[in-house]
């Protein structure tokens, strides 16, 4: 099982605004899968009563298929390391 | 049991090959399936991430580019393109078409998993060097 990210670097400067500091991702984790537990419920309840009363399973299809591949895709952000150095602006994003 | 073997088989019953050329070609297409098999395994074990470089060159023109140093997980792009599964009929025919005027025949809808696994794996083979006059580009995968 791939575990989510746990915490997330963000530093940002452009000469003006200077800030740097870590997202402790492992505190947010729960919340955003609480999150998106109920809105998966929510949103399986009006997805059936579309699919029964219309046919139609577009609904469905983003509750079966979409929720599941947002949450594998949030697991799967461990390791994004982004560094943009430009003459006016540096960036410099790192989550693990 | 494969399209091949099958095709192999009904050429063998109705007389049109002998039974050593079937064998040989049997033989031929396991091999084949295994290597494939190898192959799409070695991916998934080597290539863990894509590496994206670009290298601003020394001049007064290409002080204004920026260094830029990305680097994404292979399993991130992987569980991206689950996310095929969402796009609208309508937006992926836009996509389609969006491809098609640039000259590139793909129809998105029918992007497979495999797909994914050939383009990391030509990644991992591969190392895209760009070199212009402003920059350099190197996108790679390990």
């Amino acid at each position: 099982m791939k575990w989510p990210p746990y915490i997330m670097k963000l530093r940002f400067d452009n000469g003006k605004h200077r800030f740097g500091f870590w997202i402790p991702l492992f505190l947010i984790g729960p919340i955003v899968l609480v999150f998106l537990l109920a809105i998966f419920l929510i949103m399986l309840v009006f997805a059936l009563l579309e699919f029964i009363f219309s046919w139609r399973w577009d609904w469905l299809r983003w509750v079966v298929v979409g929720i599941p591949a947002i949450h594998r895709v949030l697991c799967s952000l461990s390791g994004v390391h982004v560094d943009v150095d430009a003459p006016d602006v540096k960036v410099y994003i790192a989550i693990r | 049991m494969g399209e091949n073997q099958k095709r192999i088989l009904q050429m063998l019953a109705e007389g049109k090959i002998t039974v050593e050329e079937a064998s040989r070609l049997l033989s031929l297409i396991g091999v084949e399936s295994w290597e494939t098999k190898d192959s799409v395994k070695g991916t998934k074990s080597d290539a863990k991430y894509l590496y994206i470089q670009v290298k601003p060159k020394e001049g007064q023109e290409s002080q204004k580019n920026a260094r830029v140093n990305v680097r994404v997980p292979v399993s991130l792009i992987r569980a991206g393109m689950k996310l095929k599964a969402l796009i609208p009929p309508q937006a992926a025919d836009d996509i389609n078409k969006g491809l098609k005027d640039k000259g590139i025949a793909f129809d998105i809808k029918n992007l497979k998993d495999e797909d994914v696994e050939q383009l990391v794996d030509a990644l991992r083979n591969t190392e895209i060097y760009v070199n212009s006059a402003e920059a350099e580009i190197i996108v790679r995968a390990e």
